[in-house]
């Protein structure tokens, strides 16, 4: 596999370069922060706050994520106090964890909002990430919703052809069953792909992008 | 569940990430070798593969449940290579399409789900294959081992790249902190075990060719070898000097603790203390680097001229009078 295009940096991408950049000293800013530099890291949150709104990214989304990860975060921040002991610093230490992981999170949704996954492999491309890399994403990033869809399939034909509450051991060998449904239809899926990019000339060369 | 940034310190994830970085590109490397057209329609398919599988839950106790990693799952489905770039895969797209794990910590999480996951379950798996035969019984067995031990082996990284980014904080106990993380992860490892192997006995059963059969190939050069290993002491070198511990070491500790006479501190030493190549202050790190480049080149050239004559053709037979 031989990667025979290299793009330019035009403008599109010289924007997703910068977006990225941006999130990376976020993330080193609020990393290389503690939590007696809480001003700094409240300006910092401020900023990635105003951020998303300038990113239009909507209320209820930005509070459903928040909902999912804080009480994650929390855990995080307190498993080090559940390892020492809950002496005078804990306090200190955990609300440092929780304050870099929250703006981290916050600056991580920005870009996702603000980044769509096919500018980020063409940037990918411009930063010289190696094609066969690219190639694989790109066909994961064609099939991942395909397979999910699927996975809900088999799911729902066994929820179907359950009757009544059954044990956990029976939910532990539906569930493997539905994962190993799923790997040999992926795996089948993978050859017909194979076999009919083979039929239309693939020769294991990358072709350039537009 | 993901590492997110915060938890370790910057160094600690760039030292990974530059670990993990080595190997996924040792990875993609070998992988032009092994499925050549394949690599990019069924390496990207068992990646989707592994990202949906891990959405199906498999309920533990009330309210809770887990899910399944994948990386000794993708090994034993597609080999060692193509596994370590798939897990690869669905971390970034995590990452950079659901926001799942911190951005950061990529590096740990690659090093922890792909390397040791893929590629170290991969090698138990073939350790078992070679202690106990090449069957599809030992190959689920392969499987079951390789899911608890990468679990754990990933929960013992991280204690230590977390005890390594806590180091400052005096009231931080270690050991305390590696038995609650390896006993929460002694579970979820039975866990994984269990998945793995379930899934893997299931494909066996109905489709034993879909598994990955490794190709018999002959041993490369030795060349080839001695420079792969050059360069990854290199490269460990580089990224691990930096962070060395100024603290004694267990024989430095014996003798202080014991009796006998310190060593002799006016003897000729090239490297002293491997920071003597440069004695200037603030330099340290990178005379400790130097020191180990310098160390570690010297030891293999004594090496390969040492081996030189074990390496040289046999004489043919019936020549040697």
């Amino acid at each position: 596999m031989t990667d025979t295009n290299r793009h330019p940096i035009g403008p599109l991408r010289l924007r997703a370069i910068l977006k990225l950049c941006f999130t990376v000293t976020v993330v080193l800013v609020a990393c290389s922060l503690s939590w007696e530099a809480w001003p700094a890291t409240g300006a910092l949150t401020a900023i990635v706050l105003a951020a998303l709104a300038c990113a239009r990214i909507r209320l209820a989304v930005l509070l459903r994520r928040l909902t999912l990860f804080l009480p994650i975060m929390t855990l995080v921040a307190i498993s080090i106090p559940l390892s020492q002991g809950f002496n005078p610093t804990w306090l200190k230490i955990a609300a440092t964890v929780f304050m870099r992981g929250v703006v981290s999170f916050l600056s991580g949704l920005w870009l996702i909002q603000v980044l769509p996954f096919d500018n980020l492999l063409y940037t990918m491309r411009t930063l010289r990430v190696p094609a066969v890399v690219l190639a694989c994403l790109s066909m994961m990033h064609r099939y991942l919703f395909v397979l999910w869809e699927e996975t809900e399939r088999i799911r729902t034909a066994r929820r179907a052809r359950r009757l009544g509450p059954v044990s956990r051991f029976s939910e532990w060998t539906a569930a493997i069953g539905l994962v190993g449904t799923l790997v040999i239809r992926s795996l089948d899926r993978g050859h017909r792909i194979h076999r009919a990019m083979l039929a239309r000339g693939w020769d294991g060369h990358l072709r350039p992008w537009n | 569940m993901h590492i997110p940034d915060g938890l370790l310190d910057t160094p600690i994830c760039l030292v990974t990430g530059g670990i993990s970085i080595a190997a996924v590109g040792y990875s993609v490397h070998r992988l032009k070798d092994s499925l050549a057209d394949r690599t990019v329609p069924m390496t990207g398919m068992v990646a989707a593969m592994v990202f949906a599988g891990q959405m199906v839950n498999f309920p533990v106790a009330v309210g809770t449940s887990g899910h399944l990693v994948g990386g000794v799952l993708a090994a034993r489905l597609l080999g060692p290579w193509a596994a370590c770039l798939a897990l690869t895969l669905v971390l970034f797209v995590q990452k950079f399409l659901f926001n799942d794990g911190g951005l950061l910590a990529l590096g740990p999480n690659v090093f922890h789900m792909s390397v040791i996951g893929a590629l170290g379950g991969y090698a138990i798996q073939s350790l078992v294959a070679r202690l106990a035969g090449d069957t599809p019984r030992t190959r689920v067995i392969g499987v079951v081992i390789s899911g608890w031990v990468t679990v754990m082996a990933a929960a013992l990284l991280c204690s230590i790249e977390f005890a390594v980014s806590h180091a400052a904080n005096p009231d931080f106990r270690f050991l305390k902190f590696l038995a609650l993380m390896m006993m929460f992860h002694a579970v979820i490892g039975i866990g994984e075990s269990l998945i793995s192997g379930g899934i893997i006995r299931y494909v066996a059963t109905r489709r034993p060719e879909l598994l990955y059969h490794p190709p018999t190939i002959a041993p490369g050069p030795w060349r080839a070898a001695i420079t792969t290993g050059f360069w990854l002491a290199l490269l460990a070198i580089v990224l691990l000097a930096p962070f060395a511990s100024s603290s004694p070491d267990g024989l430095e500790s014996a003798i202080a603790e014991s009796d006998l006479s310190p060593l002799p501190s006016d003897s000729f030493s090239l490297f002293d203390n491997y920071t003597a190549v440069l004695s200037t202050n603030n330099w340290e790190s990178w005379s400790v680097v130097l020191s180990g480049l310098l160390g570690t080149s010297i030891v293999f050239f004594i090496a390969m001229v040492l081996g030189r004559p074990l390496t040289r053709p046999a004489a043919p037979e019936g020549t040697g009078d």
